[in-house]
């Protein structure tokens, strides 16, 4: 008898590990975390003072954030980065000079170089060049300013996306939508503060490590809702489970599990706890604002909107609607940018096309969507891809290719932002005569992240989180706020 | 100097590692003295002498090397005569310490017979020791160094003000005065300038600067390149003739950038800012000097400022927060509140009463798709310090925006989807800092924008309904 208690002690002490130990400081985070998850605790936290490190560094412009980000990363050359010298070398052979210590993710031996597959124009006041295959986004031109030479270090969709999203190209950090989540709370408490939406078939080739939460307790994270069918999965009551059946059992694991924080004193146990009451209020209030059956007409003629598929289209209606419930960070993927020319599917003349027509109302409505409820003066909108793409057309296994491609490029890329108090019709940044690489205005992933934290009211040196015996930062040690577009 | 050859300069370079050992060890004694006078430490006592004994030895060896160290010259005069005096006396003292504290040669001992007042004496050792260390610290690292990294308050405190120039909008800023200067007064003139004028050098004035020094011009106009001062902060890192020299604060990329510019531009002592030629990878580093984290580059819409003010009754907050109000500081160490309905649809005209009491300190209100109308609006005119007011989807009408010309802050307002009216909006001209009004889904009519735009140049009006027009590539599937 006395061995067994002995063996359930030692059970009991093995259980409370380093871990547990080293966590138990960051236990108060995690009920905080729970705190900010439910209404009203917020307000209570920031006000008595005694966090005020959540709180913004400095009043900010943008209180939440819509990012569209094209997975497969969109051709810049094609869109917004007009190189008409490079349609004089069309079909030349690419100078060695460029070639020369690069390395590309499928170009071989000496490719061609590619005049832009599309027609260009300048619009707006601010006489943004926009290629016709935008012809609904050109029109609000002056809503939008433009980054032309962002640059990133990774040339594969996974590490780049990751990049991108959570300022880091290897696997755990937590994502920027994490961050702002964790930084202002969310707004509405039936609502989680940061959803994630995905478009064209596939979710991006990191995997839901873009919106994870990294080393911030997991509230954080990105919420994946589905645009078709139950819009978060197993969210409806099962067969033969009513409502307040659910809530007992919601209650009854409730209690089970303050049991077992109070013995194991794990931060993720609050979590675990939080995310149970969330789920049960978001029974009520995800279907009702993933619902878009109810809105009118003109707004899905606006939009180009088909309630019950999955589609870009759908998403920036739905991203508008969550913005205007108080969701922080609403994240939309819409795959299929990956224009390599392996295939019709992939060529920069056919399917390419068929992608920008498909993000090219969509997104033109939801600016103006936002715009007309008076919500973009204080939404961020940024639209980009991972890297971008070459002016030489791709020559995978040193062949030429029947259909127009690029292969990846990490040098120069575009990103538009509008709204959140962004300066409008800037244009930031240059590429050279056939866009290969910046000539001035070189903007890294970190400026991007610095920009739109300090919109966001951070300072983003500032703004950080203990974790394993040193603070972190989403843009580590580099980053410098774009000026030119606050 | 130079005749006392090399050696004696080289020990005199120790000083400043040197003079570290007798601070820690006559603490450490001090601190076994005070212990030692307590009888459960008593068995202390022996090494106080010890430690004494080494304590001033490495502090009579401290100011040997100092005194050579002080020959090399370049010092400010005045605080380097204090330190040496200073530092000699505490080393006598320490002596003296270490006399009073060995083991009495015998009791006719003439320190044996004053040993009584020994601990007094220590006392007064330490209090020397730290004056000393503080010139020391004044010497190497410049007036004001230590208070400069002080907390603001604790600064208020002691009455010290810092020089700082904020600049409002750097366009308007002089070039020299507001940006420049301040970079030698901040790095190089606790050696360039009134106190000290290395290599006969001085920074403290534009004339002194464009005198020079010992090896010639400093700077010559126009000619980055060509200009020592340039040449020398631009030197690598362990060239002895880098400026600011090993151990000091070095000066930023772009500090270094800044000044860059102005010498090319001909070094002028009076140009603005907005008068100079402006290279593109120039104008974010000036944009960066701007004070002020919360100013908008938009310029069309005001500069959102948040003053000073008492902070929110507490109180009132709670009763919101019970009510499943949020309320959230705008930042931190504001005290302007951003108050939201949206977890409280059920906000009613009586629930208004609550937020009158927080007065001022509501910069932003969201009662969209709340119960409100307009008998709640009556003393909205209370909310002084209300910048974006948000009523969309509710019952207010005309009745309801005519109480909120008193809203002197109100710079953003939003009343889609509400039941005002041409004749109602008019009254929005009162509000002058208005810039922003949605009037998307009302019966308001381009006649009645038209009026108010001509009463209110600056407001931007947007009735929304905005449509895409369907074109032929809408449909086109390649």
């Amino acid at each position: 008898m006395d061995k067994l208690l002995k063996e359930a002690q030692e059970a009991e002490l093995r259980a409370i590990t380093r871990r547990h130990f080293l966590m138990e400081c960051v236990a108060g985070v995690g009920g905080l975390a729970l705190g900010s998850m439910l209404g009203g605790c917020m307000g209570a936290r920031s006000s008595s003072g005694s966090l005020a490190s959540r709180l913004p560094h400095f009043p900010g412009r943008a209180k939440s954030v819509i990012y569209l980000h094209m997975a497969g990363a969109p051709s810049q050359l094609e869109l917004f980065d007009y190189k008409p010298e490079l349609q004089k070398l069309h079909n030349q052979l690419c100078p060695q000079s460029l070639l020369e210590g690069k390395k590309f993710a499928f170009i071989r031996g000496t490719p061609k170089m590619l005049g832009p597959q599309a027609t260009f124009r300048q619009h707006g006041d601010s006489g943004a060049w926009i290629s016709d295959l935008l012809p609904h986004f050109s029109t609000v031109a002056d809503e939008v300013s433009f980054l032309k030479a962002v640059h990133t270090d990774q040339f594969n969709h996974g590490p780049a996306q990751l990049f991108m999203h959570t300022g880091h190209a290897r696997l755990g950090r937590p994502s920027i939508g994490s961050w702002v989540t964790y930084g202002l709370g969310t707004e509405n408490s039936n609502l989680p503060g940061f959803v994630v939406l995905t478009s064209g078939g596939k979710t991006p080739d990191a995997g839901k490590s873009v919106w994870g939460s990294g080393f911030l307790p997991s509230v954080y994270q990105g919420v994946q809702c589905r645009s078709h069918g139950d819009p978060v999965l197993y969210i409806s009551d099962p067969e033969g489970m009513d409502r307040d059946m659910k809530r007992k059992a919601i209650d009854a694991i409730g209690a089970v599990n303050r049991e077992e924080y109070a013995t194991y004193k794990d931060p993720e146990i609050l979590t675990r706890i939080a995310q149970y009451e969330m789920a049960y209020k978001m029974q009520v209030a995800v279907p009702e604002v993933m619902n878009i059956n109810n809105e009118p007409e003109y707004i899905h003629e606006l939009y180009g909107t088909q309630p019950g598929k999955e589609s870009f289209a759908n998403n920036c209606l739905l991203a508008r609607k969550l913005v205007e419930q108080g969701v922080r960070f609403v994240q939309l993927f819409d795959w299929g940018w990956d224009s390599h020319g392996t295939g019709a599917d992939t060529a920069l003349d056919l399917g390419f096309r068929n992608k920008c027509r498909e993000i090219d109302r969509p997104m033109t409505a939801l600016l103006l969507d936002l715009k007309q409820r008076g919500l973009l003066d204080e939404t961020l909108v940024v639209w980009g891809g991972e890297f971008g793409r070459t002016p030489m057309q791709e020559n995978r296994d040193n062949k030429d290719m029947p259909f127009a491609g690029r292969d990846h490029h990490p040098d120069a890329y575009t990103i538009w932002m509008a709204g959140g108090g962004v300066k409008q019709g800037v244009s930031w940044g240059e590429t050279d005569e056939i866009g290969f690489s910046a000539v001035n205005g070189s903007t890294s992933v970190h400026d991007v992240h610095a920009t739109m934290l300090h919109l966001l009211g951070f300072d983003h040196e500032k703004f950080t989180y203990e974790f394993q015996g040193r603070p972190f930062r989403l843009t580590d040690v580099e980053g410098n706020v774009i000026r030119a577009l606050v | 100097m130079e005749n006392n050859g090399d050696l004696l300069l080289f020990l005199g370079r120790w000083h400043p590692l040197l003079v570290h050992l007798p601070i820690g060890m006559l603490i450490m004694a001090f601190v076994l003295a005070l212990l030692s006078r307590k009888k459960a430490y008593s068995s202390l006592a022996p090494a106080v002498s010890i430690t004494l004994l080494f304590g001033a030895t490495a502090a009579v060896v401290a100011s040997v090397t100092g005194y050579l160290l002080s020959l090399s010259g370049g010092y400010d005069v005045r605080t380097l005569s204090l330190h040496q005096w200073v530092g000699i006396s505490t080393a006598l003292v320490s002596v003296l310490c270490w006399l009073l504290y060995r083991k009495p040669v015998d009791t006719r001992d003439v320190f044996y017979r004053i040993r009584k007042g020994r601990f007094a004496v220590l006392g007064l050792m330490l209090a020397l020791l730290g004056i000393a260390g503080h010139f020391g610290g004044t010497l190497t690292h410049g007036d004001g160094y230590l208070v400069e990294a002080l907390p603001a308050p604790m600064r208020k405190l002691i009455g010290w003000q810092p020089e700082v120039v904020t600049i409002e909008n750097v366009q308007e800023a002089a070039v020299y005065a507001a940006i420049i200067q301040p970079i030698f007064r901040q790095r190089c003139q606790s050696c360039h300038g009134t106190k000290k004028q290395e290599g006969e050098l001085a920074l403290h004035t534009f004339e002194a600067l464009i005198r020079g020094g010992e090896t010639g011009q400093a700077i010559v106009a126009g000619d980055t390149l060509g200009s020592e001062l340039y040449r020398r902060l631009t030197l690598p890192e362990g060239d002895e003739d880098r400026m600011p020299p090993k151990g000091r604060t070095p000066i930023s990329d772009h500090q270094i950038r800044l000044i860059a510019w102005w010498i090319d531009a001909g070094a002028p002592n009076d140009k603005l800012v907005k008068e100079m030629a402006q290279p593109e990878e120039i104008q974010p580093i000036l944009l960066g000097l701007e004070g002020g984290d919360t100013k908008t580059a938009l310029g069309k819409e005001p500069v959102l400022t948040y003053e000073d003010i008492p902070p929110v009754k507490q109180e009132v907050v709670d009763k919101l927060l019970a009510k499943g109000m949020t309320v959230v500081p705008v930042a931190e160490n504001k005290n302007q509140v951003i108050v939201s309905a949206i977890n409280y649809p059920a906000f009613s005209d009586g629930d208004a009463e609550l937020l009158l009491e927080l007065g001022a300190n509501i910069a932003q209100l969201k009662l969209g798709g709340t119960q409100i109308t307009d008998a709640a609006l009556k003393h909205f005119g209370k909310l002084a310090g209300l910048r974006q007011l948000h009523l969309e989807n509710t019952a207010i009408t005309d009745e309801g925006i005519a109480y909120l010309k008193d809203c002197g802050q109100l710079w953003y307002l939003n009343l889609v989807h509400t039941g005002v009216t041409d004749k109602g909006i008019q009254v929005l001209n009162q509000i002058p800092g208005l810039r922003t009004l949605y009037l998307y889904e009302t019966a308001v009519t381009p006649n009645g924008i038209a009026a108010l735009v001509q009463a209110a140049p600056e407001l931007k009006i947007d009735t929304g309904n905005y449509q895409l027009p369907a074109l032929p590539s809408d449909t086109v599937v390649y």
